[in-house]
């Protein structure tokens, strides 16, 4: 107990004296929180549109005041076709529509009015926004437009929507929480990958073994230690989101703590993992990201949707403790504890870390020719 | 001095090359994420499930449904019997949506009056709410048009004709290559020379370079050329890999694309060196390489257009080098970009990598002296 109480003192002195470490836990999710809370915005992207309008007619000048009011076009009225075409090669503008001068006339003689949108293909998600957004400004504009709201009948389908848990669909309160399992991820175990490792090549590893110490209290020590770092960015995190960030929290801490501790758990055992096996901190950190990082950034459901995926990157997930710490945090703040998606996950969790610790403590050598 | 460089360049080569697991690990992982988060990075939303609480129990109700059913994006129809199951159905994301009629929805619809259709969906996911919502709508429009033809005989209509120029199909995965090379690309570099004076310095093997005759300029030379032609050439070969195993077309100019990269890669170089000139070891040398790369990718208009940002994150970019490369990569790619439009953001690079490389060489001499 004496020898684990100083070895987890000795990690502390570590963390506190090597700035990096307080940089990664609580600097990096601090800028990176702000950055998704100020920086990027996913639901109503403002998108820069280049519009021809040939019909010179006076219903189609209130269609150019439909763009001009839109929320979600910024229109740029161009009279020359070539040097528009040039802007969104330039991406400059992210898509083109052109009215053509048979658009009244058509609409007038209860023909089909056509008219074009040409999108930036290389961008697929504003490509799909402008085709949308255009759609309905054009629709809107001829339900109400003056002239011939009188002909359009009302639908007859009326399509209530209801979002539940999220009514007003705004993005930041299912990236913030998220994104905090990406933060944990990166102090569990890129951090925890490169600790053992640096004794191995510093030989430090060497004079630990040559002491009364125990192999048990080595690897203890050093899970005490990230651990307790790990759950106080946590903290910082969940403070920020709620207090500073304003993302409503529904659920109960003590859940929330339950689970991100597990998680921890299971990231910490992977670090350790690959830091026991490679004995070298430059391979144990590229092995990090590899193995770690990027599948918890892109095959977790932060930010695409599991269901979509191929079935083999679905089957891959399941084993990535990443996605259990996405689902279960987003339920936490948005719909409270619902238990049939909790348990599972803590369940899965709690056993993964629980392999994981069996396997670097039964890795963790204790003679130098192993 | 040509030959001091060139037998570093030779010594940073053997060191990476000699270990085989660092040589693994510098050429498998990136093609392997390639191949792999490809098909994983995708926001179309498929295989989606649906909860239907039918209490119309109509024809109309029934061949709306079906319509869901045989739409591309929902896969599972499941019915419930109240409002409790369908909203615990929901509540323990069984299913993405919920659809509900109302008794008198074929009555009111066969009297010409507007029936009522609820649609559920899951705020939690947000995008895939968003998106499942807009399908939703797209189908229950598509059914009335076809269901009542009379009723918009003649009514005055527009015809949005669509075309996508540069990827006609939108096919997501075009993209998703395009920015992953760019971002895998990124990743190499920075850790490479992060990690390289880093490990050195902790390992004590600096020193000894140090009071070799090489000068300080000379070392940084060294250490900067062999990451350089490392990731040049993987990048090539994920160049190769998605034109030919993912068939992406590649339409601009080879050179202009090499020309690109080069500039590119030497400001990332210059990031690199910067971080392990302040770093006394490897654990600051690559949280260090993190705390600069996921702002900048955050902030590169990968997520979120630039021109969305708000001011203040928009001067950031302007010397975020991601920014500037993934318009020449999707450019070059796609859209044949011609050269002024290339050189626009190839100009920015150049002062970008100028800057970073001054700035690494300062604090890499003064920590020197």
């Amino acid at each position: 107990m004496q020898i684990l109480k100083a070895l987890i003192k000795k990690e502390f002195n570590q963390i506190f004296r090597d700035p990096s470490s307080i940089l990664i836990a609580f600097v990096l999710p601090l800028i990176l929180l702000i950055i998704y809370r100020y920086g990027v915005n996913l639901d109503t992207v403002k998108i820069h549109m280049g519009i021809k309008i040939d019909d010179t007619s006076q219903q189609v000048v209130t269609l150019i005041d439909s763009f001009k009011g839109s929320k979600y076009v910024q229109p740029i009225f161009y009279q020359d076709k070539n040097k528009m075409y040039d802007d969104l090669t330039g991406s400059h503008i992210r898509g083109i529509v052109v009215i053509p001068n048979d658009f009244s006339t058509k609409l007038d003689r209860g023909e089909i009015a056509s008219a074009q949108v040409i999108t930036d293909g290389s961008e697929v998600n504003l490509a799909n926004y402008a085709q949308n957004y255009t759609k309905s400004i054009l629709q809107q504009w001829l339900t109400y437009s003056s002239k011939y709201s009188k002909k359009i009948p009302p639908p007859l389908i009326n399509v209530q929507t209801r979002f539940w848990y999220n009514q007003k669909i705004d993005s930041h309160y299912f990236v913030l929480p998220g994104s905090l399992s990406v933060t944990m991820t990166l102090i569990g175990m890129l951090l925890t990958a490169l600790v053992i490792a640096r004794e191995w090549e510093r030989g430090t590893m060497e004079a630990l073994l040559a002491t009364r110490v125990r192999k048990i209290d080595i690897v203890l020590a050093k899970y005490i230690s990230y651990f307790i770092l790990g759950m106080s960015s946590m903290s910082f995190c969940v403070f920020l989101c709620i207090s500073v960030f304003q993302i409503p929290f529904k659920g109960s801490f003590l859940v929330l703590f339950l689970f991100s501790g597990l998680f921890l758990l299971t990231a910490m055992g992977q670090g350790l993992l690959i830091s026991t096996l490679l004995k070298d901190q430059y391979n144990a950190s590229q092995a990090a990201l590899v193995a770690g990082f990027l599948p918890a950034l892109m095959l977790s459901g932060l930010v695409y949707p599991i269901n979509s995926m191929p079935l083999p990157l679905q089957i891959l997930s399941v084993f990535m403790p990443a996605r259990y710490m996405v689902s279960s945090i987003q339920n936490e703040f948005m719909a409270g504890t619902v238990w049939g998606i909790i348990l599972p996950n803590c369940l899965f969790l709690a056993t993964l870390s629980v392999i994981l610790f069996a396997v670097v403590y039964k890795k963790t050598a204790t003679r130098l020719e192993d | 001095m040509f030959r001091r460089i060139l037998s570093l360049i030779k010594k940073e080569f053997i060191a990476i090359w000699a270990d085989p697991r660092s040589r693994i690990l510098i050429i498998v992982p990136p093609l392997l994420q390639l191949f792999i988060f490809a098909h994983a990075a995708t926001m179309e939303v498929r295989n989606l499930h649906v909860a239907v609480l039918d209490k119309s129990n109509t024809l109309q109700s029934r061949e709306l449904t079906a319509d869901f059913a045989n739409s591309r994006w929902f896969k599972k129809i499941i019915y419930v019997k109240d409002e409790n199951e369908l909203a615990k159905l929901i509540r323990q994301q069984k299913v993405q949506m919920g659809l509900s009629f109302n008794t008198d929805f074929a009555t009111k619809l066969l009297a010409q009056k507007t029936a009522d259709v609820q649609v559920i969906v899951d705020g939690r996911q947000t995008n895939v709410a968003a998106i499942t919502n807009g399908y939703a709508s797209e189908i229950i429009a598509q059914y009335e048009a076809k269901s009542f033809p009379k009723r918009y005989k003649s009514v005055p209509r527009i015809n949005l004709e669509v075309r996508n120029w540069y990827n006609p199909n939108l096919i997501f995965l075009w993209y998703t290559v395009i920015s992953l090379i760019s971002i895998l690309a990124t990743t190499i570099a920075l850790v490479l020379t992060a990690l390289s004076i880093a490990r050195e310095r902790e390992l004590g093997t600096f020193d000894q370079l140090i009071v070799s005759p090489l000068s300080s300029l000379e070392i940084l030379i060294g250490k900067t050329v062999p990451p350089l032609i490392i990731s040049i050439v993987l990048s090539s070969i994920m160049t190769l890999a998605a034109t030919f195993a993912f068939q992406i077309p590649f339409t601009g100019s080879i050179w202009l694309f090499w020309m690109g990269m080069f500039f590119y890669l030497l400001s990332i170089l210059g990031v690199g060196l910067f971080i392990s000139s302040i770093c006394k070891t490897q654990q600051q040398a690559i949280l260090g390489a993190f705390t600069f790369q996921m702002p900048a990718i955050l902030l590169s208009g990968f997520i979120s257009p630039v021109e969305e940002m708000p001011i203040f994150f928009q001067y950031f970019t302007y010397v975020n080098p991601i920014r500037f490369f993934l318009v020449i990569m999707k450019g070059l790619f796609l859209k044949a970009m011609p050269l002024h439009d290339v050189a626009q953001n190839i100009i920015p690079l150049i002062f970008i990598a100028v800057l970073t490389l001054c700035v690494a060489t300062w604090t890499f001499k003064r920590n020197l002296d």
